[in-house]
């Protein structure tokens, strides 16, 4: 029998003679594995993971930060077409010119008949003094010129008409057409309605690029932790023989997941922050005159609210890839 | 400590690990799990560490039935048991010192404890000198004396060992078993599984000698291969 002696220790450190001179736990997870040193430690390895698998890393990051530039962007662009038609709204009213004929309490009946139609919010009658005013106001002509033309006021009575919602203004305009005692309707429809083409254009393009850039992000990320998941097959076998729980091992796969995320969120926004007020200028002043009198949205009143929401979709996306990997690559 | 009662394992594939092993080993005892390869050694220790589950019987550690034990009670039953490999399996991108560290960072130990065990327990196996080598500027004695800390470091009452001198030439494989012995005195149970007959021959302790998974000898202050020829 050898039983050589030659690396005994030592002994410049006290070695335990007993069992019970080190501290026994009690293997049970008091405050969960989410403690602050454990969150310490996911953090290092989920840096660790990043950092070793750059290329994939780097490619999940701008896949979402794509997806999520249109979601953005599409916001954007819907936030300020409501703004603009809310403006519309209340700015540019449907006119309802009264025929000559009616007397005044046929044009009282009409006031109420007109107030009564569906969208309807409120009525205005407008002499047709006050019409000729506001028509040289809006055109911006002098008061000698309207002077000239009051004697021989070519306007006539008429309705300024406040609608509820201007997406509804074609239907409510043909039912007040349709009144007796409504010479015609005037209405600023061409805008609306190109406002909300584009709008609904919008909304279904992005949302079809949005589906498809975002499960395209899911299976990047997926495949990115995958990639992880199997560089680091001995060390997770190695944990688990130590007793590390499920969650202990797979927390850095979901950290993962969520910092590829925020990544992703956070570019978008970036972009939006930099680009916005000069791209809302390049369209406010464009040949379309008309664009010049709308309002639109700033980036400082668009970010408090997209922020949250394009941060909570890059770390949904994020958490989604890697709960979709732990699946299919981490069997613990 | 341990209690197996008529355990078989019969893996998916048909092939016998063990079959209708019972076993009793007390607490303080070293117990050398012999036999040729193949014979279910691993399996048996597999078995106790939960890694493969019973295809019948039950087995008990600490008088607690762990049979049924799932995934979530698995790792709280692991920190109660060290474990050793002949392939050491350390982290190849942890220092000595961190290799031995993690097996209580991912207990609830605090960070004091840590810094008073770990020191601890690399002195113990004579490594305080290398704690900031990494595995690969290790000797393969180093190394399974650093995996040895690391199983000793949660203070476990049981240490299971699959051929941990497998790898490692006869006196470095001595070493091994020197600590592994100074580790049972100090009361930790020590079960381990190894064809090395000249290490069971002069350890005289218990040997449990399985064939195809049977146990065929268990006998106290035993050698490797009494009046049978194990190859
Ligand atoms: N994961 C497995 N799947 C299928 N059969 C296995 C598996 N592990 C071991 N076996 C079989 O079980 C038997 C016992 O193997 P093992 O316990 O590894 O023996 P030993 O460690 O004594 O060499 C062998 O016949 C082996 O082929
Ligand atoms: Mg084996």
């Amino acid at each position: 029998m050898t039983n050589s002696t030659a690396n005994k220790p030592e002994n410049e450190t006290p070695i335990p003679n007993k069992r019970s001179d080190i501290k026994q736990t009690d293997g049970k997870i008091k405050s969960g594995d989410l403690k602050f040193r454990n969150i310490k430690y996911y953090l290092a390895e989920t840096f660790r993971n990043l950092v070793r698998n750059k290329i994939m890393t780097i490619t999940s990051v701008i896949t979402v930060a794509a997806c999520l530039l249109i979601v953005v962007f599409s916001y954007a662009i819907a936030s300020n077409v409501n703004f603009i038609l809310a403006y519309l709204e209340t700015s540019v009213p449907v006119m309802v010119v009264i025929e000559d004929e009616l007397t005044v309490p046929e044009v009282d009946a009409l006031f109420h008949e007109i107030l009564q139609t569906e969208n309807v919010t409120s009525a205005t009658f407008i002499t047709p003094e006050e019409a000729l005013r506001n028509l040289a106001e809006n055109l911006g002509i002098t008061d000698g010129i309207l002077a000239g033309l009051e004697e021989a006021n070519p306007l006539g009575r008429s309705f300024n008409v406040e609608l509820k919602d201007i997406r509804m203004q074609s239907q409510t305009v043909v039912a007040i057409g349709l009144l007796n005692g409504v010479a015609r309707v005037n209405e600023a429809s061409v805008v609306t309605d190109m406002l909300i083409a584009v709008n609904n254009f919008v909304g279904i393009f992005s949302f079809v690029v949005m589906m498809v850039l975002g499960i395209l992000s899911v299976v990047i990320i997926t495949n990115t932790i995958k990639l992880t998941v199997n560089n680091r097959r001995n060390e997770i076998i190695i944990m688990k023989y130590v007793g590390a729980t499920d969650w202990f091992i797979k927390w850095p796969f979901v950290i993962e997941g969520i910092v590829i995320g925020i990544f992703g969120a956070i570019i978008p926004m970036g972009i939006m922050w930099a680009s916005y007020d000069g791209l809302i200028d390049t369209i406010r002043y464009t040949d379309f005159q008309m664009l010049l009198q709308m309002p639109f949205r700033t980036a400082t009143e668009l970010f408090p609210i997209f922020a949250p929401v394009v941060m909570v979709l890059g770390v949904g996306i994020g958490i989604l890839g890697s709960i979709s990997a732990m699946r299919k690559y981490l069997s613990v | 400590m341990i209690r197996i009662n008529n355990a078989t394992k019969i893996y998916e594939n048909g092939a016998r690990g063990v079959q209708d092993v019972t076993l009793n080993i007390e607490k303080g005892e070293f117990a050398f799990i012999v036999g040729s390869s193949g014979c279910g050694k691993s399996t048996l220790i597999k078995l106790l560490l939960k890694e493969v589950d019973l295809t019948e019987g039950e087995i008990f550690i600490n008088n607690e039935n762990v049979t049924y034990f799932t995934n979530k009670d698995i790792p709280f039953l692991r920190r109660k048991m060290g474990v050793v490999f002949q392939d050491f399996r350390l982290l190849p991108n942890k220092t000595v010192y961190e290799n031995v560290a993690f097996a209580m960072q991912i207990t609830d130990a605090t960070n004091r404890e840590i810094r008073r065990n770990v020191p601890m327990c690399l002195s113990m196996v004579g490594l305080q000198k290398k704690s900031k080598a990494y595995p690969n500027q290790l000797s393969g004695g180093e190394q399974q004396r650093c995996a040895l800390a690391r199983a000793i470091v949660n203070n476990p009452p049981l240490l299971i060992c699959d051929e941990p001198t497998g790898n490692l030439d006869p006196t470095t494989a001595w070493d091994i078993m020197n600590l592994l012995n100074e580790i049972n005195d100090r009361g930790t149970t020590v079960v381990m599984a190894t064809h090395a007959w000249d290490i069971v021959d002069g350890m005289k302790k218990r040997v449990i000698a399985l064939k195809n998974g049977f146990v065929v000898r268990d006998v106290e202050r035993g050698g490797y291969s009494d009046d049978e020829f194990y190859s």
